[in-house]
């Protein structure tokens, strides 16, 4: 299964994080965990001073973990729509593109990436 | 102004002396009748005169009917035909045969004219009958002895007009082959001889019977023996002028016919002994005419046809010797030493036969190159029908190598299309397994919701999981083959495409190659023909070579054994030319006048 922009995506674990939203292959995501405290939480991400609650869920992937507030699978076939690479090297790489999925846009941010980041050049 | 011919005039000059030839038989017998005979008085007028009338009435038609048979003379004489070789022959037959015309026209005119005075005489002046039988009796006697002496004096004029013939332009040869021979001679001198002894006799007999009866009649008449005396004394006086005259008349014409007859017989004669003689002291030339008859003109003409061929057998004797003698000298001179010529000989037969035996030697190896090129042509043509038929096994092959190609190529693309079904069913697999894994995780997060109580569940949720990603780990693998497959099958298809593309190009070029070799197997073919030829001629020659050295061994054999005989042929040639040399000197006694 390849997740490139403008590629359909088998599949995708929807998270939420506070207020805001965020969306990971299906198949990056290995096993579902408790999420403990040292475990990197993905609000820092639009908050830096938010801390992630008790019952967070951690996505353990091969290449890295997130801790996220609440998830669900969207097992439907959708379409990955992508972005400038302005917007994708400012996430440092880790920003896929986006996904549609009950009405709303999620991006898809990839583990791999966020875990070892890119530097802009 | 034209010159007038000789012959001019010679057709009545040949006539001449036979009308004077019958002039003197009439006046012989006119004298004789006037001796012998009693001619009654009164009739010797009539008699004379009768006598001259019928005389030169003979004469004229005798003398017409000889101008008549010398009319080509006489046309030649007044120029009225020229004077060919035709016309003289002609002329010459005319004077040939005028003697014997003579002979006869005398004998029957005298004879007929003195039957026809006697009964002229005897009608016209009454004379008895036996007067005028014996006239006509006398006229028969002497017209022989007068015809003979007309023959003997026209000969000699128509030898001389022949003579003239000769000189008017008449080869002789021509004359001796266009005039006819008579061997008749034996048969005149036989007449001549009946005629010179009968017609005196006859003359004296009747002479002497007239004078007898004369006598006994005056005898039985006499009165007395003094008057029977006186008559006998009369006629033994009165009787024997007449008798002697007579008899040296008849002896004097006898002798004459006889001289002439012999001048004529001798004449020829005499020309054809000179003649000879001049043949045998070498005087030749063209041959001269010798006028003659019967036996001497067939003679005379032998002898010149003779000297012709003579003249032309020495002629070509002379050139034979001369070129006898030319030869043998330009032999002799041309001749080397017997002994240096035999060395130079010997050794020109040496290298001769030298030079042979390096031709036998060449020739036989040739013959073995040649057996050799032939057996070759021959291997070569196995060999080109061996090509021949692998290029046919390698058309065979080529299509039967296409048709694989082309089998392969259809299961090939029958292969893709089953790949690429199977590529559909593992896209098919690879979707559930997705989906299966994604429900999986979606169990396990549900699983994990439940807490304690969905542990369970979570571990078979996941264990679902990975049995999804090995499912889809396993299809991405079949997926990557099922690429592979197809590349390779693409690959196979392309392969296999250009393998029946090459497969025809072999099949054509196999094709091009049969046809090259079948036209290298006809002309192997042809060339082995040829090769086993030239093998068999190069084995004869070898084979004439063979012979050629054993006949030059002969001939080197023959020319030792030849020297001796080379001598022998050097002193054989000495001797003709000598031979050669004496042949020119006796030639040089014959004189050959041209």
């Amino acid at each position: 299964m390849t997740t490139d922009a403008g590629d359909v995506i088998e599949g995708v674990v929807l998270c939420r994080v506070g207020a805001d939203r965020l969306a990971v292959r299906a198949h990056e995501v290995t096993a579902f965990e408790i999420a403990d405290a040292a475990a990197p939480y993905a609000g820092r991400g639009f908050d830096p001073t938010a801390t992630s609650p008790h019952d967070a869920r951690l996505l353990r992937s091969p290449t890295g973990s997130l801790a996220v507030d609440s998830l669900e699978v969207h097992t439907e076939r959708v379409r990955l729509m992508p972005v400038p690479d302005v917007l994708a090297r400012a996430w440092g790489g880790a920003l896929a593109g986006f996904v549609e999925a009950g009405g709303a846009l999620w991006p898809v941010v990839t583990l791999a990436r966020l875990a070892n980041p890119e530097h802009p050049s | 102004m034209s010159t007038p011919s000789p012959l001019k005039g010679r057709h009545r000059w040949l006539t001449n002396m036979s009308t004077l030839a019958v002039a003197i038989g009439i006046v012989l017998s006119m004298a004789y009748a006037w001796v012998a005979l009693d001619l009654p008085p009164g009739t010797r007028l009539s008699f004379t005169l009768i006598l001259a009338v019928v005389a030169v009435s003979s004469n004229l038609l005798g003398d017409g009917f000889e101008q008549r048979r010398l009319i080509t003379l006489r046309e030649l004489g007044e120029g009225a035909l020229p004077p060919t070789e035709q016309n003289l022959v002609i002329a010459a037959r005319e004077a040939m045969a005028q003697p014997d015309i003579s002979f006869w026209l005398c004998f029957l005119f005298l004879a007929v004219g003195a039957v026809a005075v006697s009964v002229v005489w005897s009608t016209v002046s009454g004379v008895r009958f036996e007067i005028a039988a014996r006239v006509g009796l006398i006229g028969l006697v002497v017209s022989p002895l007068t015809s003979t002496l007309a023959l003997l004096v026209s000969i000699p004029r128509a030898r001389q007009v022949l003579r003239e013939l000769v000189a008017a332009g008449l080869p002789v040869n021509a004359l001796y082959a266009g005039v006819p021979t008579a061997f008749a001679l034996r048969r005149r001198l036989m007449i001549f001889a009946v005629i010179a002894v009968v017609s005196p006799l006859a003359l004296l007999a009747d002479l002497g019977l007239s004078r007898l009866h004369a006598v006994l009649s005056a005898l039985v008449t006499a009165k007395d023996g003094v008057e029977m005396q006186a008559v006998t004394d009369a006629q033994r006086v009165a009787g024997l002028a007449p008798i002697l005259g007579l008899v040296v008349l008849m002896i004097i014409v006898v002798s004459v016919s006889a001289w002439l007859s012999g001048s004529i017989l001798g004449d020829p004669l005499k020309d054809l002994a000179a003649e000879t003689e001049r043949l045998a002291r070498g005087e030749h030339g063209s041959p001269r005419f010798i006028a003659g008859e019967y036996e001497s003109f067939a003679a005379a003409g032998a002898i010149a046809r003779m000297e012709t061929e003579l003249v032309d057998l020495l002629g070509g004797l002379g050139l034979a010797a001369r070129g006898l003698t030319g030869a043998t000298s330009s032999l002799s001179e041309g001749q080397l030493p017997a002994a240096a010529r035999k060395a130079e000989q010997q050794a020109a037969l040496d290298a001769t036969s030298s030079t042979t035996h390096e031709l036998a030697r060449s020739a036989r190896e040739i013959a073995d190159n040649a057996h050799r090129v032939s057996e070759l042509a021959r291997q070569t043509l196995v060999a080109a029908r061996a090509g021949r038929d692998s290029a046919d096994g390698f058309l065979t092959a080529m299509g039967q190598v296409r048709d694989g190609n082309q089998a392969i190529a259809d299961s090939v693309v029958r292969l893709n299309k089953r790949v690429q079904q199977v590529g559909r069913i593992i896209e098919f697999i690879n979707g559930i397994a997705d989906k299966s894994d994604l429900l999986a995780l979606n169990a396990e997060l549900e699983g994990n919701k439940a807490g304690e109580v969905g542990r369970g569940f979570s571990l078979v949720a996941a264990e679902m999981r990975r049995l999804a990603e090995s499912v889809m780990q396993s299809t991405t693998e079949i997926g990557r083959l099922i690429e592979e497959i197809r590349d390779a099958t693409n690959a196979a298809v392309m392969a296999t495409e250009a393998g029946v593309k090459a497969t025809d190009a072999g099949a054509a070029l196999a094709q091009r190659v049969g046809k090259g070799l079948s036209s290298i197997v006809e002309f192997a073919n042809q060339s082995s023909d040829a090769m086993q030829s030239i093998s068999l001629a190069t084995a004869q020659q070898r084979q004439g070579t063979d012979q050629l050295v054993g006949a030059m061994s002969d001939i080197l054999r023959s020319t030792e054994a030849s020297g001796a005989a080379a001598q022998d042929m050097v002193a054989a040639h000495d001797q003709l030319l000598t031979l050669g040399r004496d042949l020119e000197h006796t030639l040089e006694r014959f004189e050959v006048k041209s």
